[in-house]
């Protein structure tokens, strides 16, 4: 994947993560973050039916 | 994961962003005011969730992603600080928490960011399944 496109995934995934209350992404939720930046296919899928 | 794993999770997070090299259980447990011994099972706790993994018998952190507890051959650099990554993406992620700045690979630089614009724009292969990040993360 294009470099900016790595560092724009890593804005969302990482948005938080320095807060008492942050909480990961259930499955469905990254893939969601993951299909928002191009990432889809079975590399991508978290879930059975997903990516 | 406990309210207390949520605290202690971000206070090594903190503890990283702030330019700490090297977190181990007894400095959170320092900075904080916390037992040496909870804080010893939270992490064994937050590494079990894949929120840290460990190192020394479970009393330092290997890895708080983006952040690396240990030296490595890749850096984010912003202004006058920097940080170790665990790769080249980890560089580039702790720059989009932390600002404009360099992220540096096996001494060279690789890539420069300007508000928000990476330079250059190559192409990064990942070979881990998303799935499989952490079947072994220090491969990974």
């Amino acid at each position: 994947m294009p470099a900016q496109t790595m560092f724009d995934l890593s804005r969302d995934w990482y948005r938080g993560r320095l807060e008492v209350d942050w909480s990961p992404p259930t499955a469905a939720e990254a893939e969601a973050m993951f299909a928002k930046h191009g990432l889809t296919g079975d590399f991508w899928a978290l879930t059975p039916h997903g990516g | 994961m406990t309210p207390f794993d949520n605290a202690v999770r971000a206070q090594i997070y903190t503890l990283f962003a702030e330019g700490v090299d090297r977190v181990d259980l007894a400095l959170v447990a320092r900075r904080a005011g916390w037992d040496e011994r909870e804080v010893a099972s939270s992490f064994r706790r937050l590494a079990d969730e894949h929120r840290l993994a460990l190192i020394e018998d479970g009393d330092r952190v290997w890895m708080a992603h983006p952040f690396s507890g240990v030296p490595t051959k890749y850096r984010a650099v912003v202004g006058d600080r920097s940080w170790f990554a665990n790769c080249a993406w980890d560089a580039l992620a702790i720059l989009s928490m932390l600002g404009d700045g360099e992220a540096i690979g096996e001494g060279d630089l690789v890539w420069e960011v300007r508000q928000g614009v990476v330079a250059p724009n190559g192409l990064v292969r990942l070979v881990v399944p998303a799935r499989q990040f952490w079947d072994d993360i220090g491969f990974t």
